[in-house]
């Protein structure tokens, strides 16, 4: 996958290229606003991941909204040191993907900006889910394992969902907190591992292969 | 005492407003007496006129019945004698000799027009003014016919000094009133100047002083001595997160630095050292989620997201956040309740942060109160004030230390030795303020009751 990196901070600017090219990609990086716009316009990438405030005449929301105008949907992930809801729901409505607050752990920003590539390339919504022998339903709301149906409470579900969806990546905890529950806050609690281990035993107790995986330092993931 | 320098008059308000009454007020009066002035001079012209048109009326019978002789003597006759009415009049031939009239020569020559004008008149050897009416007879014969003006002058003129007296008394008038207008407004603003002199110098606890009345003056006062209440407020808690942050912060920032300097003099091997490396980074994350909450607070504080508020409805928002903290509780072996006697309760305000607040009081009751085994959750309206509140029936918190756990960092007795950031309350009271409610805390005999109270759907 190729992405671009679009950050003034050198050090920063580094240790997520440094760490996305370890994780298999093919990083670009630019250094100001009107570089990294040149670059996102000029070249293919998977995904930008882009500094909302950057040097060089041009934001990281002008950025997006000049490459929205001439039509290009390449997923971005907005970095920010600006963590406020508000801030978030600017950078979306500029024709971001995400928002991800500096300081961040890498681990979620790789989960994020994996999960970005992948709805990038899906196409149409799916009605049945299925990783390995796991199946689920999304139009009768139903899950089965190996022919088995599996009782499932709604946010167990949707939390299922979530996991699949994003199958064979990593899914973090504020990843599931967002997209499950809406809340982009912190919690306090360890809530999400709990619900985890709940969902985890329904689905792979009795069962001699395990799917959901807990990835260390990073969150969950589900995979065949 | 105000400053009488020239620029600095000038450039005064009060100065300003009284030079702009004192013209006011002269302009009004000006106009007034100008008016009575055209108004007299016009009623007596008017008096004048008449009198001069019944003379000349029964001149001009005489003259109709008897001829230029009839007139001459008619105007003889009445010029003889006692001068009582001030009547003018002169007859003269076509070259300008006087045939009779009281007047020494024929004052108008050259004048050939008819009608009524003013003329300089010499009469039983005085010169006065007169007002007259000229008419050509037939052969060339001119008669002049009018009234000694001179008394009439005389009434204009001290009118006119009357007046004037009038225009510069009113304008001393003025100038005084403006003057006293100015003392008392300078006086009112340069107290609000004086006291707000001191607060800059750093008495900050000083305010201004509010009269009992209600007028702008009192009004400006109160608003800014609620603004000085708030600055203070805001002060404080600026100065207690300073504490705060030195105290509480400077603790695990401490542990971390003694780490990296174990880490880096290479004293620790193996799995020693990866523990280390990942004690630092806990200790780092938790460090910057504390930071957050502070700035979350911070943020919460400023008010800035009142301008986004929304409608909220109460009960999926209290279900949602029961659901996400339901499955800690029952491993800790507490059972949520959730109770609500009405579904279709609203309030004005910010999705979030209001499950937020409710997720750190539940997440509080789990924690501290799961001695009780049952946490209710529950919302309710009464006279229009909303309550959300979540009730444990643990130790609660002792009435002494109520108001102290909603300060930053504050963590009661009992609940030091437990994991948090003691941040969680504060927040919560924060959220509250932000909605124009409040945080109450009761006693739940036993355990606690933390409840955030708002005013029904409208906050301010």
């Amino acid at each position: 996958m190729r992405v671009l990196i679009i950050e003034d901070d050198r050090e920063v600017g580094l240790f997520v290229a440094k760490g996305l090219s370890e994780a298999g990609h093919v990083v670009d990086r630019a250094d100001n606003g009107r570089d990294g716009l040149f670059l996102a316009a000029s070249e293919p990438f998977d995904v930008l991941v882009v500094d909302r405030m950057l040097p060089g005449g041009i934001d990281g929301l002008g950025i997006v909204r000049a490459l929205r105008e001439t039509g290009n949907q390449v997923p971005v992930l907005f970095l920010s040191a600006l963590n406020d809801i508000d801030e978030r729901v600017r950078g979306l409505k500029a024709g971001g993907d995400d928002y991800l607050a500096k300081p961040f752990a890498f681990a979620e920003l790789l989960a994020r900006v994996e999960a970005l590539s992948r709805r990038a390339r899906q196409t149409g919504p799916d009605t049945v889910l299925r990783v390995g022998d796991l199946e689920l339903d999304l139009l009768a709301q139903k899950a089965e394992r190996a022919g088995k149906p599996i009782d499932l409470k709604g946010r167990e579900f949707k939390i299922l969902e979530y996991l699949m969806r994003h199958a064979g990546q990593v899914v973090t905890r504020t990843m599931l907190l967002e997209g499950v529950w809406n809340y982009h806050f912190d919690p306090q609690t360890n809530v999400i591992d709990v619900h985890m281990s709940r969902l985890r035993s329904k689905i792979d107790k009795g069962f001699e292969k395990p799917l959901i995986f807990t990835v260390r330092n990073a969150g969950y993931m589900i995979r065949a | 005492m105000p400053d009488l320098r020239l620029p600095a008059l000038l450039g005064s308000t009060g100065f300003r407003l009284a030079a702009v009454y004192a013209a006011l007020f002269a302009a009004s009066a000006l106009i007034v007496v100008g008016f009575i002035r055209i108004a007299t001079n016009e009623s007596l012209t008017r008096e004048l006129d008449a009198s001069i048109r019944a003379d000349v009326d029964s001149l001009s019978e005489r003259y109709r019945a008897e001829g230029m002789p009839g007139l001459i003597l008619l105007i003889r006759n009445r010029t003889q004698g006692e001068e009582r009415t001030g009547a003018v009049y002169a007859l003269a031939d076509p070259f300008g000799k006087m045939l009779a009239g009281n007047l020494r020569e024929w004052p108008a020559h050259g004048l050939a027009v008819d009608g009524a004008i003013e003329l300089p008149v010499e009469r039983a050897g005085r010169r006065s003014v007169a007002r007259v009416q000229l008419y050509s007879l037939p052969g060339g014969f001119r008669l002049l016919a009018g009234r000694d003006a001179e008394e009439r002058i005389e009434l204009r003129r001290s009118i006119n000094e009357i007046l004037l007296a009038g225009v510069a008394l009113t304008t001393v008038l003025a100038i005084a009133g403006g003057y006293l207008f100015r003392r008392m407004v300078l006086k009112r603003v340069e107290a609000i100047r004086r006291t707000a002199t001191s607060i800059v110098a750093g008495h900050l606890a000083i305010r201004l002083p509010a009269g009992r009345t209600d007028d702008e003056f009192d009004l400006l006062a109160r608003t800014l001595n609620e603004m000085l209440d708030k600055i203070e407020q805001l002060m404080d808690g600026v100065r207690d997160v300073a504490n705060a942050i030195a105290h509480d912060l400077r603790t695990p920032l401490t542990r971390v630095r003694a780490r990296i300097e174990e880490l880096s003099a290479g004293r620790l091997q193996g799995d020693e050292e990866s523990a280390a490396l990942e004690g630092v980074q806990a200790e780092i994350d938790e460090l910057l989620r504390t930071f957050s909450a502070l700035l979350r607070i911070a943020e919460v504080d400023a008010g800035a997201k009142r301008g986004t508020f929304a409608e909220i409805r109460v009960v999926p928002l209290l279900e949602d956040a029961a659901e996400l903290y339901r499955a800690v509780a029952e491993d800790q072996g507490v059972a949520l309740i959730l109770k609500n006697d009405k579904d279709d309760l609203t309030v004005m305000g910010d999705g979030q942060l209001m499950a937020q607040a409710i997720g750190n009081l539940i997440d509080n009751a789990i924690k501290y109160g799961r001695d009780g085994r049952e946490v209710v959750i529950s919302a309710s309206k009464q006279l229009g004030v909303v309550r959300l509140s979540v009730a444990d029936h643990g130790p609660g918190i002792p009435e002494s230390e109520r108001s102290r756990v909603t300060e930053r960092f504050y963590r009661g007795e009992q609940s030091r030795s437990r994991p948090g950031s003691g941040l969680g309350l504060s927040l919560a009271a924060a959220v509250a303020r932000l909605h124009s409610g409040h945080l109450e805390l009761a006693d739940n005999e036993p355990g606690l009751l933390a409840s955030i109270v708002l005013p029904g759907n409208a906050p301010a």
